[in-house]
């Protein structure tokens, strides 16, 4: 028995040391290209993040150990000198770099206008590119109603109701917490949608308003990872089918999961010469503490 | 004035276990005029009421020559005889004998028996590994038993076993297919001109029959591989009456790797049946049944309320059961009918930190059917019938437990119910001692949730004989199915599911032409074929980007559907006599898709779009106890989707970053071309010998190059990343032992 044991693992061993080497292959990379993402605070800012894209076989891009992005490869992809314009309604506005955080443009002064096509473009000066993008300013949808409804200190469920809009449309809701659920003071009203790094995003719903058949659209939502003792923001917008279409391609690459078992997404963009999107929407934002309910 | 007619019919049979053969050319020398038996063993022929000379021949068998003056219908059974050297030369054949007709690459025939000295991987001798080999007939990735047809999918090839269709024809995730060689008896592989009987699948028909049993003496043949072993006995419960065959095979990797403490708990096993009843000259009633199962389990042994296995582990049955009665209506009407029911089905479980899950899924058929050939005349061979099948479909029973619940919720799926149906008539019309043509038509359809889909199936194939070398043939053949394979197309998983048509997915229908020709090359005992074919499939069915199919009952609305067309053509030479035997195939061939929510709207090609596939197999027999063979293949390499590119982009709130990758068109890039050399020397026993043998040495892939299946992205020596593609099986030496009593 020893002796079959014996060759058993020789034999193995062997099979296993035959094993043949991996064939490399060529693959033409992706040229880099910019980057845009958008965001409109209400009332406030209009602001775009301007990156680069990076080949597939970047193999810099976390620092050793950990999952957090290393700041030469940030700095590698971060667009800090670009020419970033705003055009609509004749007006062309020239958005700032802050400072602090590289890579973003803002403007205070960018007028939102209900139906107002607006053309982003942006000029990098170090690699001679540019890019445009063309969004319209959708009319913002309010809440009719919004509340939480307490079944169980961990079983919240969010109810809300806005009025659809005539023809299709599609609207996005976003759930935020604030990271130190205890404290209502983390909550960064103000900060809404901006990170500062306080608020976490914790459920993202995408509407196409042909499913329901009435205008007055009303839905019931199960929130996750929320408790009674949570304070939350919810913010709903009225937003185009392209960035819906994006962000539905978003959540199918979200996961590992979906890296061995869902078809490829190419993401689309409407960022001509780039990548990313360009989307102006106005957001209607509420502050809900869950314990007052 | 018309000379009167006379039949003459009757079964061909094996002089040593009286069972029937299948396709044995029976043709009478002075009218020129002959038939072969079908998959019964039954012959008829219509003759001038003459002296005829009537020639039965069949490939290792001695011709049998029969001379009589046909006075009045005649019934004739007869036994060939074995020939008395025993050539060992590998006999697949896609020219049959000069008198069947419409013969071309579209039918390739393979006897199991003769593969034995052919290399395979790790001995495990497997006829659909065979058909790989093949023009026309594409591998998909290394070490599985998938084939793509002529441009079409792995699911749309019908394999029928015993008339039953198998589900999941593979063992270990398709590194093998559920077929025990000993137990099989003939293997017909149909590409294009299909006959009106054949139907449900687009692409191919494997039509597969078991041994029917040993009529005269017990019979025991076997063999001990690396991975497996496998048993087979035959023989007479009455002789000449009632005969039995009874194959079993089992792997045994997870007993062998106990020994080595790197456990592998999987195995496999099969079991195949038959009982053959003579019930008189004219009847005959076959039982035939197939069991098989993979197991996989990791973890502890307890059983959960459904009597699943824990820890984790998955359990795929397959199984088919055929009653089939033959019946000799009359010298020119011959009948089978048949009861047949088939299912497959997985369970697959996993227990974890208090959490559990199991997913089940199963196919069952229930069918029945009843087909007649009809020997009108020296002219006209009729073949008529239909069949009925209900389909029961129960996917993704789901049940969940522990805190997974949260993600995965217990679910009791709905049963789907389709009922498919068909009826078919076809006409093999001789115009002329040069001419034929075969036409028919196949009326088709399938009830599934209050939605009824039928459709009328043309088929018309012709045959001219331009000189005695030489003919030319084409064929169309329209093609409906009614049922697809759900399956990634990025990773091929044990939970693949068969879904029907419904409401929204339509049933798939193909259009395909072919054009061919055949030379006889007399002086070196070969045979030349070139066919070219066009197919043009509609409705098939691609997944939306991002689709979710694991676990998804609304897959529905994750599905696609467009057109596809494949094209190409096809060479193949043969030489079947002789010590040097073996052939060459090669396939020019593309494949393409279109739909206008994929790649942008633009056509892209499909996965298994390999522009070139070339086989050579070569067989050399040394004396009477030693034979050489080896295999050669080539083939460009699959298509697939890479990353390319990547970057940052801030989900709808800037409060995340998520990394978006960027992608080529769909398929638009092919991996390394895979090219293996397959070697192997049998010794045989001495042929005088009661107790049979052979001794397989073989080496699977000599040169040690790895065929690629995957692109993965990889640290290089140096540090860097770079695209990779690694391959399953390296150099692989292997033995087997078979023998037979």
């Amino acid at each position: 028995m020893k002796r079959i044991k014996i060759l058993l693992i020789v034999f193995i061993v062997g099979i296993y040391a035959c094993r043949p080497k991996p064939l490399e292959i060529d693959i033409q990379a992706a040229p880099p290209k910019l980057v845009v993402a958008s965001q409109i605070v209400p009332e406030t800012v209009l602001g775009v993040i301007v990156t680069r894209s990076f080949t597939a076989l970047q193999h810099e891009i976390y620092n050793e150990g950990s999952k957090s992005v290393s700041q030469e490869f940030t700095n590698n992809i971060i667009v800090q000198n670009a020419f970033v314009t705003v055009k609509y309604a004749g007006i062309t506005d020239t958005l700032f770099a802050v400072d602090t955080i590289p890579g973003l443009y803002v403007s205070a002064k960018t007028l939102q206008i209900p139906y107002q096509e607006y053309e982003l473009n942006v000029y990098d000066p170090v690699l001679n590119e540019s890019v445009s993008a063309k969004s319209s300013m959708l009319p913002a949808v309010k809440f009719d109603t919004v509340y939480p409804i307490v079944k169980g200190a961990k079983e919240i469920n969010l109810k809300f109701s806005f009025k659809d809009f005539e023809g299709q449309n599609w609207y996005l809701l976003n759930v935020y917490k604030a990271n130190n659920n205890s404290n209502i003071a983390n909550l960064d009203v103000n900060s809404i949608p901006f990170s500062t790094g306080k608020n976490q995003l914790i459920q993202t719903q995408l509407i196409n308003d042909v499913v329901y058949n009435t205008k007055n659209i009303d839905i019931e939502l199960q929130l996750k990872d929320v408790t009674s003792a949570d304070t939350i923001g919810v913010t709903i917008a009225n937003i185009s089918e392209g960035y819906y279409t994006f962000l539905q391609a978003q959540s199918k690459i979200d996961g590992i999961i979906s890296q061995f078992f869902r078809e490829p997404v190419n993401t689309p963009t409407n960022v001509q010469n780039g990548y990313g999107y360009f989307s102006a929407y106005d957001p209607d934002v509420k502050i809900i503490d869950i314990g007052k309910y | 004035m018309l000379a009167q007619k006379r039949v003459i019919s009757g079964y061909v049979s094996d002089s040593l276990s009286k069972e029937s053969m299948i396709g044995v050319s029976v043709f009478d020398q002075k009218n020129k005029q002959g038939n072969i038996t079908n998959s019964f063993g039954f012959y008829s022929i219509s003759l001038p009421a003459d002296s005829v000379e009537i020639s039965f021949s069949f490939v290792g068998y001695s011709t049998q020559i029969i001379k009589l003056l046909l006075e009045r219908d005649t019934t004739m059974n007869v036994v060939l005889h074995h020939e008395i050297s025993q050539v060992k030369e590998v006999k697949i054949t896609a020219l049959k004998n000069k008198d069947q007709d419409g013969m071309s690459l579209n039918e390739l025939k393979i006897d199991p028996k003769k593969l034995i000295t052919m290399p395979s991987f790790a001995g495990e001798t497997d006829p659909l590994k065979i058909m790989q080999l093949m023009p026309g007939v594409k591998a998909g990735q290394e070490g599985t038993n998938g084939i793509y047809v002529r441009g079409g999918n792995a699911d749309q090839n019908l394999i029928l076993l015993d008339d039953a269709p198998v589900y999941n024809p593979g063992h270990l995730l398709g590194f093998f297919s559920v077929f025990n060689n000993d137990a099989i008896k003939d293997v017909k592989l149909i590409k294009g001109g299909f006959d009106a009987q054949y139907g449900g699948r687009l692409s191919s028909v494997v039509d597969i029959r078991t041994e029917d049993g040993n009529m005269r003496k017990t019979e025991l043949e076997g063999g001990v591989g690396l991975l497996s072993s496998r048993f087979t006995v035959q023989g007479p419960i009455k002789k000449d009456t009632i005969s039995y065959m009874v194959g079993a095979r089992r792997s045994y990797i997870d007993q062998l790797s106990k020994l080595t403490n790197f456990a592998v708990p999987y195995y496999f096993y099969d079991l195949n049946a038959k009982i053959n009843y003579k019930m008189n000259a004219k009847t005959r009633l076959y039982l035939s049944g197939y069991f098989g199962n993979d197991i996989l389990t990791i973890g502890q042994a307890n059983k959960d309320q459904y009597g699943t296995l824990s820890g984790f582990g998955f359990n795929l049955m397959n199984s088919t059961a055929t009653l089939r009665l033959n019946r000799e209506h009359s010298a020119k009407l011959f009948a089978n009918y048949s009861l047949i029911t088939t299912g497959f089905g997985y369970d697959v479980s996993g227990q974890f930190s208090g959490n559990s899950i199991l997913v089940r899924s199963t196919i069952r058929d229930w069918g029945a059917k009843a087909d007649y050939n009809y020997y009108a005349n020296d002219k006209h061979f009729v073949k008529f019938g239909g069949f009925f099948t209900t389909h029961v479909f129960t996917p993704n029973f789901i049940s969940t437990s522990g805190e997974i619940t949260e993600f995965i919720k217990s679910r009791v799926p709905n049963t789907i119910y389709m009922n498919e149906f068909a009826a078919y008539a076809s006409d093999q019309y001789k115009v002329n001692s040069k001419f034929v043509l075969n036409y028919g038509l196949r009326l088709s359809g399938a009830l599934v949730q209050q939605t009824s889909y039928m459709g009328l199936e043309p088929r018309i194939m012709t045959a001219y004989q331009l000189t005695k070398k030489f003919a030319i043939k084409a064929s169309y053949s329209r093609m409906r199915q009614y049922m697809h394979l759900v399956s990634s197309s990025t990773v091929s998983l044990p939970t693949d599911l068969w879904y029907p048509v419904t409401k929204n997915v339509r049933p798939l229908y193909s259009d395909q032409y072919t054009l061919g020709a055949e030379w006889t090359l007399a002086k070196i005992k070969s045979k030349v074929v070139v066919e070219g074919y066009y197919k043009k499939m509609h409705n098939v069915i691609q997944y939306k980007e991002g689709a979710d199919i694991l676990l998804n009952d609304k897959f529905e609305n994750e599905i696609l559907a467009g057109l596809a067309e494949a094209y190409g053509g096809e060479f193949f030479i043969q030489k079947q006599a002789g010590r040097f035997s073996g052939w060459v195939g090669y396939t020019l061939s593309w494949s393409l898709n279109y739909f206008a929510e994929l790649n942008k709207g633009k056509a892209f090609y499909s996965k298994f779009d390999r522009r070139h596939d070339l086989s050579i197999v070569l067989n050399y027999k040394v004396n009477d106890r030693w034979n050489l063979s080896a295999v050669w293949v080539y083939m460009t390499g699959a298509r697939f989707t890479p990353q390319i590119g990547q970057y940052f982009m801030p989900n709808s709130s800037l409060t995340e970053i998520n990394v978006i990758p960027i992608y080529t068109d769909r398929n638009a890039v092919t991996m390394s071309p895979t090219h293996r050399l397959d070697i192997s020397a049998t010794l045989m026993s001495k042929p005088e010998k009661k107790f049979k043998y052979d001794l397989v040495f073989g080496v699977y892939n000599v040169y040690n190059r790895a065929s690629p299946f995957v692109v993965e992205i990889a640290r290089s020596s140096n540090g860097s990343l770079t695209y990779q593609q690694p391959g399953l099986f390296g150099i692989v030496p292997y033995f087997a032992y078979n023998f037979k009593i």
